[in-house]
């Protein structure tokens, strides 16, 4: 058995392994949580996770100039994404070539090869 | 009718501070409640409650409650640590107070130490754990997301895109801080420094450079808090606690209509409320900067201005010596000395009795202090102030 937080943590990473990116919604209500509510403590029966859009926006972006892991040589970006359907979370932007990264810019969620989510910049927002 | 002050700092004391490995964090905070309490003019008899505060990102058990020994301290009445990261130092001082109102001790010592500097170690790699704005283990780590400074530069991205503020509205509040510590004997960074000395500096993470970031030291800081009612005994001038409030909420929780509001709104209005205040009276602010931004966003969410105004203020010089909001004027986190949350705490008691030697303002009369830790998602603040009651 499971406690609800460490169910949430494993229900979202487990869509994510399936390449799947899901949002929570509680039963009922209908309100879209953020995935550091870990469910606030909600019974994951009470909680849905239904699919993302996959678009998104850019809520703010940080471009490592020192080298803090092995595997993360800089300079490289992290990116904060707020979904369309309100959740933020940590990714990495893949702009296109000489773009501008800009806050606020629309983006699309993308699995690379290697089974990661990152994001893109979409060129047909939603309106 | 004037309300009474809820308790009284009667001590301030420092372990030596270094950049060099100095002893052991226990050591190190045995030697700053020995100066606390000697300052305070008080023996170990008297202090009978003991609050300890180790770096969220030291190892476990660096600073064990075994180490009441080390202070002389025989039989207390109360030992515990406090740990809401970097609101742990101004939530010390606040615990203190309850239990001192509350009859469970009478005379508190509060001590934080760290020793982030090793043989081997310097001062970054002690800040480089996971990142949790996502608040799925591991998940920010699997990104890059490491060390306090990737968070933080997310949000001051944010804010510099939201509000215009451009990478000299940083770097005005560096100049300013190192202005501050130029006459503070205890800051570490005290030369002259220059816009373009700032922009030049190494980057860490844009838009944070080296000189956007508090600058670690070995030491200790620690502060002896009594009942308001026995300050009158202290060899030293009392400062006194006003106002008290903490507020939590994790980032992505909304706390306000800003996205950019944290849960320092919820801590100063409660302390505002109980010192009976409000933030136009406030003289002067010693706030937690471990980053630049930190003091901009406190500046925002203690409301001494308007949302996005922070940036114009501290490019005016509104917070540098001679402006007309003197902050963190011992040079604060980034060129004074990074003691968490004892460094806001120190420079305020310092200001408070008038030793501020060359860096005294006159403007200590009601003195916001805040602690802040995670990404701004713990907040601690307090009122304090060399006067007994608050016109």
């Amino acid at each position: 058995m499971q406690l609800p937080s460490d169910h949430f943590e494993r229900r979202f990473l487990d869509f994510i392994a399936m390449r799947e990116l899901r949002v929570p919604r509680l039963r009922g209500s209908g309100q879209i949580l953020g995935y550091g509510s870990h469910g606030y403590g909600a019974n994951p029966d009470d909680i849905e996770w239904i699919p993302a859009s996959g678009r998104a926006t850019l809520h703010s972006y940080a471009v490592y100039r020192q080298q803090y892991h092995p595997d993360f040589p800089p300079p490289y970006n992290v990116a904060h994404v707020e979904l369309e359907e309100g959740p933020r979370l940590i990714s990495r932007i893949v702009p296109d070539e000489g773009a501008a990264i800009v806050i606020g810019m629309p983006l699309r969620a993308r699995f690379d090869p290697a089974g990661c989510l990152v994001f893109v910049p979409d060129p047909t927002p939603a309106t | 009718m004037a309300r009474a002050p809820l308790s009284a700092i009667v001590g301030l004391g420092f372990s030596p501070l270094s950049r060099e490995p100095a002893g052991s964090v226990r050591a190190l905070a045995a030697a700053a409640v020995r100066a606390a309490m000697a300052d305070a003019g008080v023996d170990q008899e008297q202090v009978d409650g003991l609050l300890l505060n180790p770096s969220a990102l030291a190892d476990p058990g660096v600073l064990p409650p075994k180490v009441q020994d080390d202070m002389g301290l025989r039989t207390l009445g109360m030992l515990t640590t406090i740990e809401g990261k970097g609101s742990s130092a101004v939530q010390m001082v606040q615990v203190a107070t309850a239990a001192i109102r509350s009859g469970l001790a009478s005379m508190v010592a509060c001590v934080f130490a760290d020793a982030p500097i090793g043989p081997a170690r310097g001062g970054g790699a002690s800040f480089s754990n996971e990142g949790s704005l996502t608040g799925i283990a591991g998940w920010d780590a699997s990104y890059g997301l490491f060390g306090p400074v990737g968070s933080y530069a997310l949000a001051a991205r944010r804010y510099m895109a939201l509000h215009g503020a451009s990478p000299d509205h940083l770097g005005a509040y560096v100049l300013a801080c190192r202005q501050w510590a130029a006459g503070n004997p205890l800051a570490f960074q005290r030369a002259p420094l220059t816009l373009a000395q700032y922009h030049a500096s190494r980057m860490i993470v844009e838009p944070f450079h080296v000189l956007d970031c508090a600058y670690p030291v070995n030491g200790a800081a620690a502060v002896i808090v009594a009942g308001a009612d026995r300050a009158a005994d202290a060899g030293r001038r009392p400062v006194f606690v006003h106002g008290m409030g903490q507020g939590h909420a994790s980032a992505d929780t909304p706390v306000g209509p800003h996205d950019l509001a944290t849960a320092g709104q919820l801590a100063g209005r409660k302390a505002y409320a109980m010192a009976g205040v409000g933030p136009k009276d406030v003289s002067m602010c010693q706030f937690y900067d471990a980053f630049s931004y930190c003091a901009l966003a406190a500046l925002e969410d203690y409301g001494l201005c308007g949302r996005g105004e922070a940036a114009g203020m501290v490019q005016d010089g509104t917070t540098a010596p001679g402006g007309a909001l003197p902050v963190n004027t011992g040079g604060g986190q980034l060129s004074g000395y990074y003691l968490q949350g004892m460094t806001p705490l120190s420079e305020a008691v310092i200001q408070c009795r008038g030793d501020g030697g060359e860096r005294q303002c006159a403007a200590n009369d009601i003195v916001l202090v805040n602690g802040s830790g995670g990404r701004l998602e713990y907040h601690a603040a307090l009122i304090l102030s060399p006067h007994r009651t608050l016109a």
